[in-house]
C-alpha cells in the first residue's frame, strides 16, 4: 500500500541541510579557509589543510554520523527502548576493551607507537566476542528489554576489566588510550574512507529491505509472529548488522558516544513519525548534520568531540523526556 | 469445512499444569466463546493455538497439517490472533498499524476498514495517544484486513463500551456464518457469549481418553 504521507519533501529539505553542514565543516576549523578553496586551493598549506584534515573529517562525519544514526534507530526499534543506542549494548564497549588490551598491554610485540590496524583487529574481535554473546542470549530471551540490560551489564563489565588494565598500564601507553578512548576523527586520513565505507555503511544496508519487518514488530512479538514476522530472525540480523557496523567506526573513529542515541528522537519529533519507511529514509541525514557540526565545533574550540556530541544530545534528550508527547516518545 | 484441532494438549508452568492432555474440535462456520476464570490457562491455550508458545505435548492439526510444521509466514495465512495485552512499545501512526503486513491491502480497503471501525479521524494519531479501546478497534481491524480462515481473540472487548463490545461480537458472529470462518475468543462476557456464540466452553476442559470432548 502507498503511504498517504510522502517522505520527499523533507527528504530534499534533510540533504540540503546535510550539504550546507558538510561544506561549513570544509571551511572552518582552527582556521577559516575561504569559501574559493572549495574549487581552487591557493597554496601549499591551505592545500594540505582542505585535502589532508577537513576532507577526511568532513567525509568520516557524514559516513560515521550517518551510520551511527541508523543503528541507534535499529537498535531502538529491536529492544522497543527510546534509550537504547550503539553504546548501550555493550559492543562498543566489547570494542574499547579489546583495544585496551592491545594498547595497554606491557607486551612489547607492538610498537610503542600502536598501529592503526593493530587497533582495528582488536575493536573488531572484540565487539564480535560481546556480539557472539548476544546473539547466543538473544535465542534464549523472549523480551528485549532483558537483552538490553544484558548489554548494559556487559557494557559495565567490559569498563571495570579496562580500568584494571588502565590502573596496570605505564604512563605513555595510556594517554595514547585515553586518546583514543575520547573518540576523533583526527586519525581518519583520505584513503580511510573506503575502508570506512565499508565497514560502518555496508552492513547496514540490508535493513533497509526490513522496513516493514520493523514496523510489524513495533506492534509487539505477538503481533508481528502471528502477521508472518520472524521476530527472532529479525532480531539476530538486525544485531549482527549494527555489531559489524559498530566495530567498524570505534576501530576507526573510537567510541563516539550519542549520535545514534539523539538522531532518531530528533526525526521522529521533526517529522512526527516512526513509521520505519520514513524514519529509516531520513535518520542517516541527521546523525550525519548532528556528527558534522560536532566535529567542526570541536576543531574550532579544540574540544573533545565526545564533550560536544554530549553537550548537545543531552539537553535535548531531556527535553524529549520531559515532552514525550510532542516528541512521539514512548516508554515501556 | 475447516478443522482446527488440539491433540492431547499437555503444558505446565513448573508444577502448575494448565493444559493436562487437551483434546478438542473446531470447524470452521463457528464463533467458539471459551469462558473460564482468570488465572486457569486460557490464554495459554489460544497461545499454544497460534503458535507462539509450543506445547510440552501434544500438536495442533489444522485439518491434516501439523501447524507446528509450517513456517511462521504459512501460519500467518491460516490464522490471525489479537492478544489481550497492549504494546505500549514502539509507535506508530494509528494507518500504518493497521495496514502493516499486508501488501495487498490498497488504500481504497484501507479507507473502508477505517470507517468500518469509526477509526478515520484518528488515522494519522500515534499508537500513544489512542484510549485501550481505540487501540482494540485498531487490533480488530487488523485482524480483520489479515482475512484468514480461523481468528483466535484473546479477550479482544476488555476495555470496549458497551456499544463496541456489542459490535465487536455480531462482528465476529458475522465472521463465522456469513464467511465460514473459524472464530475462538476468550471473553468474560457471559451475556453476550450466550446472545452471540454459536457454542461456548467452559474452561478448562474435562479431560477425555484422546477423545474429542464435545
Amino acid at each position: 500500500m502507498r503511504s498517504t504521507k510522502s517522505v520527499i519533501l523533507p527528504l530534499i529539505g534533510v540533504i540540503l541541510l546535510t550539504l550546507l553542514c558538510f561544506v561549513a565543516a570544509l571551511l572552518f576549523g582552527s582556521s577559516t579557509l575561504p569559501l574559493s578553496s572549495l574549487w581552487n586551493t591557493p597554496d601549499a598549506v591551505t592545500h594540505d589543510i582542505f585535502w589532508l584534515s577537513r576532507t577526511p573529517h568532513a567525509l568520516a562525519a557524514l559516513l560515521v554520523g550517518g551510520s551511527l544514526a541508523v543503528s541507534g534507530n535499529l537498535m531502538q526499534v529491536i529492544f522497543r527502548n527510546p534509550l537504547a543506542g550503539p553504546s548501550v549494548l555493550g559492543i562498543s564497549g566489547g570494542a574499547s576493551l579489546a583495544v585496551a588490551v592491545v594498547v595497554l598491554s606491557t607486551f612489547s610485540f607492538l610498537p610503542k607507537q600502536f598501529s592503526h590496524s593493530a587497533v582495528f583487529v582488536a575493536a573488531l574481535l572484540g565487539s564480535a566476542i560481546v556480539l557472539f554473546l548476544l546473539l547466543i542470549l538473544q535465542r534464549r530471551v523472549h523480551y528485549g528489554a532483558t537483552l538490553l540490560i544484558v548489554g548494559l551489564l556487559l557494557s559495565h563489565f567490559t569498563g571495570a576489566l579496562e580500568t584494571v588494565l588502565q590502573k596496570l598500564a605505564d604512563g605513555q601507553r595510556l594517554s595514547q588510550y585515553v586518546f583514543w578512548g575520547m573518540g576523533s576523527l583526527d586519525q581518519m586520513r583520505l584513503e580511510d574512507t573506503v575502508g570506512l565505507f565499508a565497514l560502518a555503511v555496508l552492513p547496514l544496508i540490508p535493513s533497509y529491505f526490513f522496513t516493514s519487518s520493523l514496523n510489524a514488530y513495533a506492534l509487539g512479538d505477538d503481533v508481528a509472529i502471528t502477521s508472518g514476522y520472524s521476530v527472532k530472525k529479525l532480531r539476530f540480523y538486525t544485531l549482527a548488522m549494527v555489531g559489524i557496523s559498530v566495530a567498524g567506526i570505534t576501530a576507526y573513529c573510537g567510541p563516539i558516544a550519542f549520535v545514534g542515541l539523539m538522531a532518531p528522537h530528533a526525526v521522529r519529533m521533526v517529522f512526527a513519525t516512526s513509521n520505519q519507511k520514513q524514519v529509516m529514509v531520513l535518520v542517516p541525514f541527521f546523525g550525519a548534520i548532528v556528527l558534522l557540526l560536532a566535529d567542526m565545533l570541536s576543531r574550532v574550540f579544540v574540544l573533545p568531540l565526545n564533550a560536544l556530541t554530549a553537550l548537545v544530545s543531552i539537553p535535548f534528550l531531556i527535553y524529549v523526556l520531559m515532552f514525550p508527547k510532542k516528541s512521539g516518545l514512548w516508554i515501556n | 469445512m475447516d478443522q482446527l484441532i488440539a491433540q492431547n494438549l499437555q503444558f505446565a508452568y513448573g508444577s502448575q499444569v494448565l493444559l493436562n492432555n487437551v483434546n478438542f474440535t473446531f470447524e470452521s462456520g463457528k464463533f467458539f466463546a471459551l469462558e473460564g476464570d482468570n488465572g486457569t490457562g486460557k490464554s495459554t491455550f489460544l497461545r499454544i493455538l497460534v503458535g507462539l508458545i509450543e506445547p510440552q505435548q501434544g500438536s495442533v492439526m489444522f485439518n491434516n497439517q501439523d501447524l507446528a510444521k509450517l513456517s511462521v509466514r504459512e501460519r500467518s495465512r491460516i490464522m490471525a490472533y489479537m492478544p489481550a495485552r497492549r504494546e505500549l512499545s514502539g509507535n506508530l501512526d494509528l494507518e500504518t498499524a493497521i495496514s502493516v503486513g499486508f501488501p495487498s491491502v490498497t488504500l481504497h480497503d484501507l479507507d473502508a476498514v477505517l470507517q468500518r471501525f469509526e477509526l478515520t479521524n484518528k488515522r494519522h494519531r500515534l499508537l500513544l495517544q489512542l484510549s485501550d479501546g481505540e487501540y482494540q478497534r485498531m487490533q480488530l481491524a487488523r485482524v480483520y484486513l489479515q482475512n484468514t480462515p480461523i481468528v483466535i481473540l484473546d479477550e479482544p472487548t476488555a476495555h470496549l463500551d458497551a456499544k463496541w463490545r456489542e459490535r465487536f461480537f455480531s462482528e465476529m458472529q458475522s465472521w463465522a456464518s456469513a464467511q465460514q470462518k473459524l472464530v475462538i475468543c476468550s471473553s468474560h462476557d457471559l451475556a453476550l457469549n450466550k446472545v452471540y456464540a454459536h457454542e461456548r466452553i467452559s474452561w478448562p476442559l474435562v479431560p477425555h481418553d484422546g477423545i474429542e470432548t464435545h
